[in-house]
């Protein structure tokens, strides 16, 4: 078995050896760099991907080492890295909730900015506009991630409760733009598990 | 559809990370690796010709700190123990605890002087851009040229908390291999560093092995360097940096005899030694070899010691097969030398040196970009924001416009005004590194320090 099976045995691990910290990067770059490109573009990502694993090997010392999956944190630190442009995010989304054009398209090569006809989509496009920043966050790491309302709180550093809470708001925002009854709706998963 | 059904259909199946966005980014994060482990590293610990590796501007550090994370030694060595080599090194270490180890007092310095070659490297990013980096040959990047850069150095190691200080005097660089000056030609020629050049840093008293630390006892002591336990003698895994610990270790003359003779002991039981006889230092000074083959990174470390005192006579390092560390070179092409002149107690700082060595300059590196993955220019120079105004000027900081000019699309550079540049240094280095940023908040961005203009 992998002498570094969990994360925290990694990190442990680096705090003698800092080589052995790659071995995060490996585990984790790629889904890191997946979810701020989905929320901020690929450029901001590229930088605050990589940013992310600074911060993360600075701190690493004080990674709390019960925790074997380092993602919740390491989503947490490209989190914090995020609010710094959470104005470039809103006013992405605003543009395309105007124009039917996701713009953070535009920066891929070769990828048209296609025309979006659903207008359900913009109308949760521009609801998502009106959501406050941490339940912002929360609701992405829900939706985007794939996190449990615990991963969720060791990632924003908050208790369980604040996160229920956070994404209960976020999505009566939602469903209150898009109309739909919340009665209607189910949870999706359960808060304890993954898809 | 709920909303977040709808939201997980939002900007779903967006393209990967590039290879080379996460290229890039495990470069930095390795630099950053790097800098750590120099950090921890001792000043006086690592052979001087060793440490321009980890001076490489832009993706040279990465470069360089990926050449030390990488697990080493894994091909290395025969595995077994000649009979020769245990008898000679047992040899020398009953010598070395006969000797009177160099002890300054508080407040005294450890004198020492070598000459070496140690390699300069520049390299560029671009490399690691526009190809998936491989990491066993990043020096094949097109606008990228290393010199052995002949030097002479003087180093004063306080005993107490004063700091200390290295001076080195440059000599002519010339070219590794043939492959290396079409590296550079193709780049523009741009200056290589100067001969007769001065540079001086300071070392902190911070660099010394404590030898309350250190057992004497063979056995455990090669146990302790294996698990890189002790304070300066840190590394990456593997028998080839074991090799070069040791190598270190035995530059250190202030240890006690007993801690040397214990290095030499545990050395003659490491696998994949193997004894060269009698062979000449760099400087032709006849001593007793050993050596260390790092066959997966096709490099050849040499240590030579006087037989008579034990004492470190010099080091080598050359490639084993035309290709290894990038350059086509015959097999035996050295890469780096060291040879140790002199050490003694002093009592202040200077005292050794010759007279009129000269003012003070530095290597500046002039990044184009704010960012340590950039492009870079590295050139010598006393102030350097005014080193790579004049650079930007003239165009050769903007390797676009290099590229442009070789392959005929223009005439010539044009002429541009510089941006606004920051001068920034990782934290104790004596080198400059030049970025185009509004202000000096671009240092501490990168993890370094601002350096005052001028």
């Amino acid at each position: 078995m992998d002498r570094q099976a969990f994360d925290s045995d990694a990190i442990a691990a680096s705090t003698a050896t800092p080589a052995d910290f790659a071995t995060i990067f490996d585990r984790h770059f790629d889904a890191v760099h997946a979810y701020l490109q989905r929320r901020i573009g690929p450029d901001l990502a590229d930088e605050l991907a990589a940013e992310t694993f600074l911060v993360a090997f600075d701190k690493r010392a004080r990674y709390d080492a019960s925790r074997p999956d380092a993602r919740p944190w390491l989503f947490g630190i490209a989190t914090n890295l995020l609010r710094r442009h959470h104005r470039d995010e809103l006013r992405q989304l605003r543009a395309y909730a105007r124009s039917a054009a996701d713009p953070l398209l535009d920066a891929f090569d070769g990828v048209e900015a296609r025309v979006d006809a659903s207008s359900v989509r913009r109308e949760l496009v521009d609801a998502l506009t009106g959501v406050p920043a941490e339940e912002l966050d929360a609701l992405l790491l829900f939706a985007w991630a794939d996190f449990s309302y615990a991963e969720i709180a060791e990632a924003l550093e908050v208790p369980v409760g604040t996160v229920r809470s956070r994404l209960s708001r976020a999505r009566a925002r939602l469903q209150t733009a898009l109309e739909i009854e919340p009665a209607l709706v189910q949870p999706l998963r359960h808060e304890g598990g993954h898809r | 559809m709920n909303e977040i059904e709808l939201l997980g259909e939002l900007r779903a199946g967006l393209p990967a990370a590039k290879p080379e966005t996460r290229a890039a980014a495990r470069a930095g994060l390795m630099a950053r690796i790097g800098q750590t482990q120099r950090a921890d590293a001792p000043d006086a610990g690592l052979p001087w010709w060793r440490r321009p590796r980890l001076q490489l501007m832009a993706a040279g550090v990465a470069v360089a700190a990926l050449l030390v994370a990488l697990p080493i030694g894994i091909f290395g060595g025969s595995g077994r123990v000649q009979p020769a080599i245990g008898q000679v090194l047992r040899d020398a270490a009953v010598v070395a605890a006969a000797q009177e180890p160099v002890a300054p007092g508080p407040g005294q310095f450890l004198f020492t002087r070598s000459r070496d070659a140690y390699l300069h490297s520049t390299a560029y990013s671009p490399y690691c851009r526009t190809h998936a980096c491989d990491r066993e040959h990043p020096w094949q990047a097109t606008d990228e040229w290393s010199v052995l850069v002949p030097s002479e150095r003087r180093t004063w190691i306080s005993f107490g908390t004063r700091r200390g200080r290295v001076r080195t005097v440059s000599g002519k660089p010339r070219f590794v291999s043939a492959d290396q000056r079409a590296g550079w030609v193709a780049a523009g020629s741009p200056p290589l560093p100067r001969a007769g050049q001065v540079e001086d840093s300071t070392l902190s008293g911070a660099s010394i092995l404590d030898a309350s630390e250190l057992p004497t006892d063979p056995a455990t002591l090669r146990r302790m360097i294996e698990a890189r336990e002790i304070h300066g003698v840190e590394g990456p895994p593997g028998e080839a940096e074991t090799f070069t610990l040791i190598g270190d270790m035995l530059r250190q003359s202030y240890l006690p005899a007993a801690v040397r003779a214990a290095i030499y002991q545990l050395t003659a039981e490491l696998p994949g030694v193997e004894l060269l006889g009698e062979v000449d230092d760099p400087l032709g000074r006849p001593g007793t070899g050993i050596a260390y083959t790092d066959r997966r990174r096709g490099i050849r470390h040499e240590l030579i010691f006087d037989p008579e005192t034990s004492a470190l006579l010099g080091e080598q390092e050359s490639i084993v097969r035309s290709g290894a560390f990038g350059f086509k070179a015959p097999p035996g092409t050295p890469i780096g030398s060291a040879a140790y002149l002199e050490s003694k107690v002093v009592d202040s700082v200077g005292a050794g040196a010759p007279a009129g060595a000269g003012g003070v300059d530095t290597s500046v590196g002039c990044y184009d970009r704010a960012s340590l993955d950039a492009n870079t220019t590295i050139v010598h120079g006393s102030d350097p924001i005014a080193t790579c105004a004049k650079l930007w000027r003239e165009g050769v900081v903007d390797t676009r416009l290099r590229r442009l000019e070789r392959e005929g699309k223009i005439d010539e550079r044009p002429e541009r005004d510089s941006p606004h540049l920051v001068a920034c240094a990782y934290e104790g280095s004596s080198i400059a590194q030049v970025f185009p940023a509004p202000g000096p908040a671009v240092c501490r961005r990168l993890g370094l320090v601002p350096l005052p203009p001028g």
